[in-house]
């Protein structure tokens, strides 16, 4: 819709260092995609094209709901220990309720109230979203560490719970890139058409005029967190359901540094009002292609934190030097 | 201090006439395709006391800012003592001796005001800050004019009047030989202003060179040795202050403000119509005073009042946006109550804030999204679906009658606009609430003359409609020639409600000033 093409319409049609902020990244990664089709035999087949987004799929949906968040202009760092909780909680309840269908939706329903926790307190008491989610990453580790205090529930065996972590529809596409396609397409949906999609963004660019405007920061913001959380939680589904054993992640905070940068790399305005889901989609699967070119080339893998350190400030140049105005 | 002197007439006699120190030639200036300086020329010269006057948008303040190096020019050249220089930053002007005291002054608020005097230029050896010397070298700096601060106050705790001090100390630790001061004495009570005029003439007795932008014009031809008067972005003319007087200034500043003309004010309601929107004994939080006003349908009620006289907090209050403390207000005849904006929009008044940057626009979102903020309930299916077919036909029409220069540019991004057209589109998006009681404050503030008429034009043409309308506006012929009745604000309430009919210059004046009828 308003894409830039509109815009430009009826001046005369250059590349210039806005088109460059907008579809720097886009042609980022066709051209990463190309070069790696072209100089390797084995990228290019259905097989390592599925696993590497199956692969990647919790990054891309903590990404995603992250995504919402960052809109509004604010941080969220639990994201991943929303995750690890969930995966614990997903076990250890479709073990009590000897029901893995029951016991997934109760561990997603926990993610309800921590996100609204996260996005209440930050917006009522208009505290920084930094230090809440901080502080709460802290809280939710803590409890998920106690909820896998007591015996290791294995659920490998059960395939009602380990159907979304491991089956591929068709024998080809793996449930949790449909899981990731179809939260896109939502949230998407939500973000352009929707007028809580529009307040997102309102709140992002300009919080006061938002406000005088009669938007409710409180009902957005408390929104957004519950629909980061609730991604992270489908993320945290996946995993337990892939290992099919209810055990913490260690990188969950990794995880959620990594989600933001996706957000930054595919040029989502850290300072909010600015951005789109697509965009966390692309930066997700640049950092997914360069980590599977290092492997395929034996790479070793401290070149590829280095390099996508690099990338990410890449981006945020990018970002910042042409969105600069006079 | 005082400076020995007193000074209330014109100072031809004092240096002023010596050798230029700044010449500024055909400095021209464009922003965002608005022209702000178009080819003006002139020269400052050595220790005067040099006023640049003009009416709001005639280019005043962009001159000093260019002089100073926040604004880099278009076109024309800059010499300092004859050397040509290029200013791409205020320290390049500051290296060169030209410091600026801002209308925002711009000091670091949460330090001490003897660290904001030497920050950047801290005394010392290598790393460490020598504090003592510091202290020493202040307190000359405050001995030298007169200042009596206190060295280790937090800045933000101190009075406006004394932060201009804090930022006058700052341009003299650095050796500066040219100040300009913008609008220095807009937000100051009488005495601060007087103070500060004192400080200007002890800096021009020091052979440092003062550009006083400024109109208050009782304040200029007191303090100054050479006057500009800008029109319109134009130089009008550089002349002595003792050849000058009000009246002379005045034909000036408007000379090329005649295209600004008001449009012809629609017949006021019937005095006996009911009020659409009113307010009874509303007391704003934080305020003793209270306020009792009614606005008919299709009326225009003008705001007036000296800076700080309550017009913006009452504004505020009744838009929802701050609490009301005591008093009710009702729309129709029904009482509404408001805790925050949206139920104020919900309730039929919509308030049109001061600041389009900071309180109105999303400057990085487009027309189209800003336009329709804050009525997208009523493009929303239940389904929290918004119509965008709908919305955009009904921001077009809204938009229309503002002649928003460029055809259809719903999907641009408002950033890119010149200020008069983003104050068109924030005036559109609080027209699309279809309020029942709109309330401007200062709705043109920064907005060139075209735009101008046209935003005068929207609010008659709106009022005309039945639509009932608050104007706040610092400009005295705005509410003159814009308002049915005007209610002078002064320490927080109202002091007077003077009708079209019998308001002037001398009475809005003079029931702002709380003086005598004359």
């Amino acid at each position: 819709m308003n894409e830039k093409a509109t815009v430009q319409a009826g001046r005369r049609p250059r590349l210039n260092a806005q088109h460059v902020r907008d579809y720097g990244v886009l042609a980022l990664l066709v051209l990463l995609f190309v070069t790696l089709s072209v100089t390797t035999s084995n990228f290019l087949t259905t097989r390592n094209l599925m696993n590497i987004l199956d692969q990647n799929a919790p990054l891309m949906l903590l990404a995603l709901g992250t995504t919402f968040v960052i809109l509004t202009g604010a941080f969220d760092l639990s994201s991943g220990q929303v995750m690890s909780l969930t995966i614990v909680l997903g076990a250890q309840f479709s073990f009590l309720f000897s029901n893995p269908l029951i016991g997934m939706a109760l561990a997603l329903a926990v993610s309800i109230p921590i996100g609204a926790f996260n996005g209440y307190i930050i917006s009522k008491f208009k505290i920084n979203s930094f230090l809440t989610t901080l502080a709460s990453s802290l809280i939710i580790s803590g409890l998920a560490l106690w909820a896998s205090s007591g015996s290791l529930i294995d659920l490998s065996a059960n395939s009602t719970f380990t159907f979304i972590g491991t089956t591929r529809v068709f024998g080809v596409i793996p449930v949790s890139v449909i899981l990731c396609l179809v939260v896109f397409v939502i949230f998407t949906l939500i973000l352009r058409y929707t007028k809580f999609g529009r307040h997102v963004y309102a709140l992002g660019a300009n919080a006061e005029a938002a406000r005088l405007s009669g938007v409710s920061a409180v009902r957005i913001r408390t929104a957004v967190y519950v629909l980061g959380a609730l991604a992270a939680g489908i993320a945290g589904l996946i995993l337990a359901s892939r290992t099919g054993v209810g055990r913490i992640i260690t990188s969950a905070d990794a995880m959620t540094l990594n989600a933001i940068a996706a957000v930054v790399i595919g040029g989502t305005s850290i300072a909010g009002g600015r951005g789109a889901m697509w965009r966390t989609v692309i930066g997700v699967l640049l950092i997914a292609l360069l980590q599977n070119a290092f492997n395929m080339m034996g790479v070793p893998p401290y070149w590829q934190t280095i390099v996508t350190g690099f990338v990410i400030i890449l981006a945020v140049l990018a970002n910042a030097t042409a969105g600069r105005k006079e | 201090m005082t400076s020995a002197q007193p000074h209330m007439t014109a100072r031809a006699d004092t240096p002023g006439s010596g050798e230029p120190l700044v010449v500024m030639s055909n400095i021209t200036k464009r922003f965002a395709g608005a022209v702000a300086l178009e080819n003006v020329s002139v020269d400052l010269r050595v220790g005067e006391i040099h006023s640049v006057i003009g009416a709001n948008g005639a280019g005043k303040s962009t001159l000093g800012k260019v002089l100073a190096g926040v604004h880099r020019h278009d076109g024309g050249s800059i010499t300092v003592n004859g050397r040509q220089v290029e200013f791409d930053s205020p320290g390049a002007a500051l290296g060169h001796g030209i410091a600026i005291m801002q209308q925002e002054i711009a000091l670091a608020g949460k330090m001490s005001v003897v660290d904001n005097v030497f920050l950047g230029t801290e005394l010392g050896g290598g790393p460490l800050v020598a504090r003592g010397k510091q202290l020493t070298k202040f307190s000359q700096l405050c001995e030298r004019t007169g200042f009596t601060l206190e060295p280790q106050a937090i800045v933000d705790t101190l009075r406006l009047g004394e932060q201009q001090q804090v930022a006058v100390l700052w341009a003299l630790a650095r050796g500066a030989r040219l100040v300009v001061m913008d609008e220095p004495t807009a937000s100051l009570d009488r005495g601060d202003s007087l103070r500060l005029l004192d400080t200007a003439r002890m800096l021009s007795a020091e052979g440092i060179t003062v550009v006083f932008v400024s109109h208050f014009l009782d304040e200029v031809l007191a303090i100054s040795d050479r006057i500009t008067v800008l029109a319109n972005g134009t130089h009008i003319f550089t002349r002595e202050a003792a050849e000058l007087d009000e009246h002379t200034l005045v034909e000036a500043m408007i000379g090329g403000t005649l295209d600004a003309a008001f449009p012809s004010l629609p017949e006021a309601p019937d005095s006996a119509a009911p009020y659409v929107f009113e307010a009874q004994d509303v007391r704003v939080e934080g305020e003793e005073e209270t306020i009792s006003l009614g606005v008919r349908a299709g009326e225009i009620v003008g705001l007036y009042g000296l800076v700080g006289s309550g017009r913006s907090e009452f504004a505020h209050a009744i838009s929802g946006s701050t609490r009301i403390a005591g008093g009710q207000l009702s729309v129709d005849g029904s009482e509404v109550r408001l805790g925050r904006p949206g139920q104020a929009i919900t309730a039929g008044i919509t308030l049109l804030p001061e600041s389009r940057k900071d309180q109105g626009l999303m400057l990085g979102r487009t027309v189209l999204e800003n336009t329709a903020l804050s009525a997208l309930g009523r493009f929303t299916n239940r389904f929290g679906i918004v119509r965008r077919k709908q919305l955009r036909e009904s921001v077009g029409t809204v938009l229309e009658p503002m002649s928003l220069r460029g055809g259809n540019r719903l999907d641009e991004e408002v950033g890119n606009f010149s200020g008069g057209n983003q104050q068109k589109v924030l005036l559109a998006k609080c027209l699309l609430t279809k309020p029942k009681l709109l309330i401007l404050d200062e709705p043109t503030r920064g907005v060139d003359i075209g735009a101008k008429r046209a935003i005068y034009d929207v609010i008659v043409e709106v009022a005309a409609q039945g639509t009932s309308i608050l104007l706040i506006s610092s400009e005295e012929a705005e509410v003159l020639h814009l308002c049915h009745r005007i209610a002078v604000f002064r320490k927080g309430s109202i002091a007077q409600i003077l009708s079209h009919g019998e308001a002037d210059e001398n009475r809005l004046l003079a029931a702002a000033l709380g003086a005598g009828e004359n």
